[in-house]
C-alpha cells in the first residue's frame, strides 16, 4: 500500500490554476524526484501536502488517512517533515536549539514542568538533547562540537542546508519532503548530497519526495521521477524515459527542441 | 564600544549592514579579546547564581537604604525589572508586539483593588487573591490572543494598542455602566465599576501569613523576591520544551508550524504568560499605591516599560533588569542639580575614556576643549560680563574651564542650540575630525549645562533620560544585555 496518495488534487489561486487535477502515488521506503520547470508547482505540491495550502479539489491522504485540512503542525505529528527551498533556520538560534526546538510534536513536557525543571522535564531535555547531537552527528563532523552553541546564521551555505535536514529528521518523520536540497551548492557538495539522500533512506528508513533541478543529483537518488509543468503530470517513471520524454524536454527547452531531439 | 557596532559602521557607508555570515565575523574580536575573556568567565556561573547574588544583593540595599524615598525608587526598578521580565517573554521570545501589555498591568491593579477595599465590601486574603487576579489577567491575555491569533507584526500592534486603550477608557468610565435593552435601563441605576476618574481608593495593603505589608521596604523586599524567582523560573524555561518553541516561532512561524510547533496555540500562551506576570505587577503596584486610577496605565508608560526592556537587551532576561534600572534610576539621580552634574560629567568621561582610547585623539579631544574655554572666558572677559564665582567640588574643577554668567538664560540658550548643532554636525564628519571637534561640543555643552540646563530642573530631566536612551541605542542598538540579531540571510 501506498504511504502518500494524492488523487485529483486541485489548486488554484485567483484564477491561476496551479495545480490540476494530479494523482501521485509514492510507496513506502521509495525515494520520488520532482522535476519541472520554474514555476511549475513543484514546492506548491509541497505546500500541499504539509498542510499550508489546502485543496480546492481532490483529496491527499497519508498512511490511509486524509490530511486535507489538517493544521501543518498535526501533519507533522503523522510523520511528514519537510525542508525549504529558501531556507528558512531558525537563523539567530544555535545550531543546536534548531534541532531541539523542533522535537516539540515528539515530546509532552508542558510549560510550568519545564519552568520549574520537574525530573519528568529534565529527563526529558537530556534525552532530546542526546538525540540532537546523535542527529547532527549524521553529517560528519561539520556540525559538531564548537558547532552547537554557534548561531545558525553563521553557518556556510552548504551547512545551512544540512542543518535544515537536520531539523527536518529531529521531528522523527516517515515522510521527508526534500526542497532543492543541492540548489547553490559546489559539485562535491552536490555529489556527497546525493549520497546523502541515499543514507537516509538505507539508514534512516526514511521515504522521500525530492524536488532537484540538478539532473545528477535526480539521476543518482531517484527510483522514479515524476515530471510536472503548469500544474499537471507531464511524464512519470524512470530517470532514463523521462528525461528523453519529449513533454519533458518542450517544458524545458521549447518546442524546436523537441522536434529536434 | 563594542567590536560588532564598529564592524558595522565601517560598512555602513556601502549602503549596506554587515549580516550573515560577516556578523559572526564581525564578532570575533569580541569573543576572544580581554572583554570576551571577561564576559566568557561571567557565562561561567551558572545563571541560578548570578540571579541569587544580584537578588541578594538589591535585598542587602533594603537593609542600606538611607531613606524611604531612595528604597521607593529602587522599588520601582524591582517593579519594572518584572514587567519588563513579561515583555521579554511576549516580545523578545516570541515575537509579538504586544502594545495593550500595560492594560494587563492595569487589569491587575484593578482586580486587586475591586477584590481587597470597600468599593465592594470585599476584602479577600491576600494569599487568595492574587493567584485568582494573575489567573484572571492571563485568561484575558489568552482571551485577547484568540481574536488575534492569525495577525503578527504591525497588524497584531494595531489591535492591542487599539486595547490598551480601550482599557483606559474603560477605566475612565467604567463608574456609570447602563444598558439600554428594548427601552429599559439595566440595571436601574447606572452602575459604578471603576470610579471613574476618582479610581479606587482605599486599598488594602497586602496581608502575608497574618502580617500587613505597610512599609515601602517590605513591598521592596517582596517584589525582589518575585522578580528573582520570575527569573529563575523563565531562565530555566528558556532552554525547556516551550521556550525554545516559543523562539522559534519569533524566528520563522512557518518553518516552525510545518516541523511540529502549533504556532497557533503557543501565541495565545504567550500572550497569557505575559499578561499573568503584568497582572501580578499590577496587584503589587495596587497595594503599595493603596488607589488606583485610569491614568496610571496610559500611554507613556507602556513607552517606558518598552525602554526599558529594548534598553536591557530585548529577549534577555537579565537585561529587563539593566533597562529597568537605568528608566527608574537615571531620571530620579537627575531631579537633583548636583547629582546631576556627576551623572552628566561621569558621562563625559566614561565616554571619552571609550571613544579616545589614543593618546593622539584624546589629545586633540582636551586641546579643543581647553582651547574652546579659553577663547569663551577671553570673550566674556573682553565684553566685560559678570561671572560667578565658583568654588567647591566638582563645581570648583569645572569652574576653571567652564564660566557662570551672573545672567545666563540666553547665553545657556545660545550654548545649548550650539551643543545640539554640533552634535548633529560631527555625525556626518571624517572620523578623524571627530576627537577634535568633539572637544570643542563638550566644552559648549558643559557651558550649556552649567548656564541654563543645571537651573531647570524639570526639563533638563526629560532631556538628558532622552539623551542616554539615545545615546545608549546608538552605541548599542541590539540593548546592553542583548545579542544582535540578523533578521535576512
Amino acid at each position: 500500500m501506498s504511504l502518500l496518495d494524492l488523487t485529483g488534487v486541485q489548486l488554484g489561486f485567483g484564477g491561476l490554476k496551479v495545480i490540476q487535477s494530479l494523482d501521485l502515488s509514492i510507496d513506502e521506503g521509495e525515494i520520488v524526484a520532482v522535476i519541472g520547470p520554474n514555476g511549475a508547482g513543484k514546492t506548491t505540491l509541497f505546500n500541499l501536502i504539509t498542510g499550508v495550502y489546502r485543496p480546492d479539489g481532490g483529496d491527499i491522504t497519508f498512511d490511509g488517512t486524509t490530511i486535507v485540512g489538517v493544521d501543518p503542525n498535526r501533519v507533522n505529528d503523522l510523520g511528514i517533515a519537510r525542508t525549504f527551498q529558501n531556507l528558512r533556520l531558525f537563523l539567530n538560534m544555535t545550531v543546536k536549539e534548531n534541532v531541539l526546538a523542533t522535537m516539540y510534536g515528539r515530546n509532552r513536557s508542558g510549560i510550568v514542568a519545564g519552568a520549574l525543571g520537574l525530573p519528568r522535564a529534565r529527563r526529558e531535555e537530556a534525552a532530546m538533547n542526546a538525540r540532537a547531537e546523535e542527529l547532527l552527528a549524521f553529517f560528519g563532523t561539520r556540525l559538531q562540537g564548537y558547532r552547537f552553541d554557534q548561531p545558525a546564521y553563521s553557518l556556510s551555505y552548504a551547512n545551512r542546508r544540512r542543518l535544515e535536514i537536520a531539523r527536518a529528521l529531529a521531528t522523527q518523520p516517515r515522510l521527508l519532503l526534500v526542497d532543492e536540497p543541492a540548489a547553490g551548492m559546489n559539485p562535491a557538495e552536490t555529489h556527497e548530497m546525493t549520497q546523502l539522500i541515499g543514507r537516509l533512506r538505507s539508514e534512516l528508513g526514511l521515504t522521500i519526495l525530492v524536488i532537484e533541478h540538478d539532473m545528477h543529483v535526480v539521476e543518482g537518488v531517484s527510483d522514479r521521477v515524476v515530471a510536472l509543468d503548469y500544474g499537471t503530470k507531464i511524464a512519470e517513471g524512470s530517470f532514463e524515459a523521462v528525461a528523453t520524454d519529449p513533454r519533458v524536454v518542450e517544458a524545458y527547452l521549447g518546442k524546436g527542441a523537441a522536434a529536434t531531439k | 564600544m563594542s567590536d560588532p557596532t564598529r564592524a558595522g559602521e565601517s560598512t555602513s557607508e556601502g549602503g549596506d549592514r554587515a549580516i550573515g555570515t560577516d556578523e559572526w565575523v564581525a564578532q570575533a574580536r569580541s569573543r576572544t579579546s580581554a572583554r570576551g575573556d571577561v564576559r566568557r568567565r561571567i557565562a561561567a556561573i551558572p545563571v541560578q547564581r548570578r540571579v541569587l547574588g544580584v537578588g541578594a544583593l538589591a535585598l542587602l540595599f533594603a537593609l542600606v537604604s538611607p531613606s524611604d524615598y531612595t528604597t521607593r525608587v529602587a522599588f520601582t526598578v524591582a517593579l519594572y525589572t518584572v514587567l519588563a521580565t513579561g515583555i521579554n517573554v511576549v516580545v523578545g521570545w516570541s515575537g509579538l508586539l504586544d502594545l495593550g501589555y500595560v492594560a494587563f498591568f492595569g487589569f491587575g491593579a484593578y482586580a486587586y483593588g475591586l477584590l481587597s477595599s470597600e468599593r465592594f465590601h470585599l476584602h479577600w486574603p491576600t494569599l487568595f487573591t492574587i493567584p485568582v487576579v494573575v489567573a484572571a489577567a492571563a485568561a484575558l491575555g489568552y482571551g485577547l490572543g484568540l481574536p488575534s491569533r492569525r495577525l503578527s507584526g504591525d497588524y497584531l500592534a494595531i489591535v492591542t494598542l487599539f486595547f490598551g486603550q480601550i482599557f483606559v477608557s474603560i477605566a475612565n468610565n467604567g463608574d456609570r455602566l447602563q444598558l439600554n435593552v428594548g427601552g429599559h435601563d439595566l440595571p436601574s441605576k447606572p452602575f459604578n465599576l471603576t470610579g471613574g476618574p476618582n479610581g479606587i481608593t482605599g486599598i488594602d495593603p497586602f496581608s502575608l501569613f497574618g502580617k500587613k505589608v505597610q512599609t515601602i521596604t517590605g513591598y521592596y523586599v517582596l517584589t525582589v523576591i518575585v522578580a528573582a524567582c520570575l527569573m529563575l523560573l523563565l531562565y530555566r524555561l528558556r532552554n525547556a520544551r516551550a521556550g525554545l518553541a516559543l523562539r522559534a516561532m519569533r524566528e520563522d512561524a512557518l518553518a516552525a508550524e510545518i516541523l511540529s510547533v502549533p504556532v497557533r496555540r503557543l501565541r495565545l500562551v504567550a500572550f497569557a504568560i505575559g499578561a499573568g506576570i503584568a497582572g501580578l505587577a499590577g496587584t503589587i503596584f495596587a497595594a503599595v499605591q493603596l488607589s488606583v486610577f485610569g491614568s496610571n496605565f496610559d500611554l507613556p508608560f507602556l513607552v517606558l516599560l518598552y525602554a526599558a526592556a529594548i534598553l536591557g537587551g530585548l529577549g534577555n532576561i537579565g537585561g529587563g533588569f539593566v533597562g529597568a534600572l537605568i528608566v527608574a534610576v537615571v531620571p530620579e539621580m537627575l531631579r537633583e542639580t548636583s547629582t546631576g552634574r556627576v551623572l552628566v560629567y561621569g558621562a563625559l568621561v566614561v565616554f571619552v575614556a571609550l571613544r579616545l582610547r589614543s593618546w593622539k585623539r584624546l589629545g586633540h579631544f582636551a586641546g579643543a576643549l581647553v582651547l574652546t574655554g579659553a577663547i569663551v572666558r577671553l570673550g566674556l572677559l573682553a565684553a566685560g560680563t559678570a561671572l560667578l564665582p565658583r568654588s567647591g567640588g566638582l563645581a570648583g574643577v569645572t569652574g576653571a574651564l567652564v564660566p557662570h554668567l551672573q545672567r545666563s538664560t540666553s547665553f545657556g540658550n545660545t550654548a545649548f542650540l550650539a551643543t545640539v548643532a554640533g552634535g548633529l554636525t560631527m555625525t556626518t564628519l571624517a572620523t578623524r575630525w571627530r576627537p577634535a571637534i568633539g572637544g570643542v561640543v563638550a566644552c559648549v555643552g558643559m557651558l550649556a549645562w552649567e548656564n541654563r540646563l543645571a537651573d531647570q530642573g524639570s526639563i533638563t530631566r526629560q532631556l538628558l533620560v532622552g539623551a542616554v536612551l539615545v545615546a545608549i541605542m546608538a552605541g548599542r542598538p541590539q540593548g546592553i544585555f542583548g545579542t544582535k540579531r540578523v533578521e535576512v540571510l
